[in-house]
């Protein structure tokens, strides 16, 4: 048997070089990055086609590496989900072929939650292993609203859409918060408050109903963050 | 001055050796230690001491890396002096958790034989090497310089949680490849 300490202790003989190589950090421009996500968030938010999502999942290279997980959670009225694609191939073919169909297959929780009215993906690109980030959120199928709107993500019509930072704990987490979503699901009048929220590298998705007070949602998200850190949440798929 | 013509003072017994070292490496040195023991007085002592141990060991010692030569020097000081204080009094600053290692490995209490340091050095040092290189250099940076996440993650453009993930994965490698290896 091995202890800590033994191997804290043996780092000492960690060749030179890697220790000097750590010292070369390779700092990219994280304001960038996270630009990109919000950008690429707002643009989709916007104007979620299926033309503006075949060019935007262009701008990932073919031949990157293939790496899917899911991460999924049920606790009482709450959900929280967080799942990430990298994208080789053809993104679209991906999404409606076989993302969508085995999800919906694997996550009957989901459909669950969302209901008839509420089922909704969020998709995280990278075009390399975490390197660069591209989100986009869509709704499938489309929902249906008696005032005809299908908009963007999906939000009716006239709905307060909100986005900007949101701080849990002094780090900066992008944030898109709908509220409310819809108010017929499971015949409740309390709808769905659906927080986004993405630390650089893993995009969240929590769904609360909208009685949730905030800092019950703070202590979710906090609580999903945990969540990331269990690799026994986690599945790794090849792509079909 | 270049690491060659430090390590000359050295084989000279040119006391000048020391102060040139300081001068080059000492931040280095001293912050390697602050990480480990919180504390940047205690982080001076230790340095002072690893200047020291420079001293006594080259020669017959010719470092090839005169800056990660003192830093390891210094690193093993604090930890030492960490050792030896007792556990409350180490701080809310020390970021000596090797609690995270201990999530996979079992507590001293339950070891039963001790593994060659070198040894054990040896195939953590096979593991690194074969680390996709950002993880390698996150993965030294934590347990080699004891920086907290937030630390690397500031250098590497990388979130706290970013980081955080990228470790615990990295320590089930750890926990995998050291069974290969028998040390499990």
């Amino acid at each position: 048997m091995i202890s800590e300490k033994e191997i804290l202790s043996a780092m000492e003989f960690i060749d030179e070089k890697y220790i000097e190589e750590s010292e070369i950090t390779a700092k990219k421009n994280f304001k960038a990055k996270t630009s990109l996500v919000i950008a690429a968030a707002l643009v989709l938010l916007l104007s979620v086609t299926s033309v503006a999502a075949a060019s935007f999942f262009n701008t990932v290279n073919d031949g990157d590496v293939v790496f899917m997980e899911a991460l999924g959670g049920y606790s009482g009225d709450h959900y929280n989900i967080n799942f990430n694609i990298d994208i080789a191939e053809d993104a679209d073919r991906f999404i409606h072929e076989y993302y969508v169909p085995t999800y919906l297959e694997e996550n009957e929780n989901w459909t669950d939650c969302g209901g008839e009215a509420g089922k909704y993906y969020n998709i995280m690109c990278y075009d390399n292993y975490g390197e660069n980030l591209y989100a986009i959120f869509f709704q499938y199928p489309a929902w249906n609203y008696d005032n005809g709107a299908s908009i963007g993500y999906g939000v009716p019509e006239g709905t307060e859409v909100s986005e900007g930072v949101f701080e849990i704990d002094g780090e900066e987490l992008f944030c898109v918060e709908f509220q409310p979503c819809y108010d017929g699901f499971r015949g409740d009048p309390f709808g769905t408050r659906v927080v986004f929220w993405s630390d650089g590298y893993n995009l969240f998705v929590l769904e609360t109903r909208l009685d949730t007070n905030e800092e019950t949602v703070r202590e979710i998200i906090r609580s999903v963050e945990k969540v990331s850190d269990i690799s026994d949440y986690v599945t790794y798929k090849e792509m079909p | 001055m270049e690491d060659c013509e430090i390590i000359r003072l050295y084989f000279e017994r040119n006391e000048e050796a020391i102060r040139k070292t300081e001068e080059k490496y000492g931040a280095y040195a001293f912050k390697t230690a602050e990480n480990i023991l919180g504390d940047s007085g205690k982080a001076e002592e230790c340095l002072n001491s690893a200047l020291l141990g420079v001293w006594n060991s080259v020669p017959p010692n010719e470092p090839n890396n005169l800056k990660v030569y003192l830093a390891k020097i210094s690193r093993n000081l604090a930890i030492g002096m960490l050792e030896k204080e007792n556990a409350k009094k180490r701080g809310g600053n020390c970021v000596f958790e090797a609690e995270e290692l201990s999530e996979f490995l079992p507590s001293k209490e339950n070891v039963e034989e001790s593994y060659d340091a070198k040894e054990l050095g040896e195939s953590i040092n096979s593991f690194v090497s074969k680390l996709p290189e950002k993880e390698r250099k996150i993965f030294i940076r934590r347990y080699f310089f004891f920086e907290n996440p937030k630390i690397i993650g500031g250098k590497f453009g990388f979130s706290e949680n970013r980081v955080s993930v990228i470790l615990h994965r990295t320590r089930k490698k750890l926990k995998k490849h050291l069974e290969k290896e028998g040390f499990f």
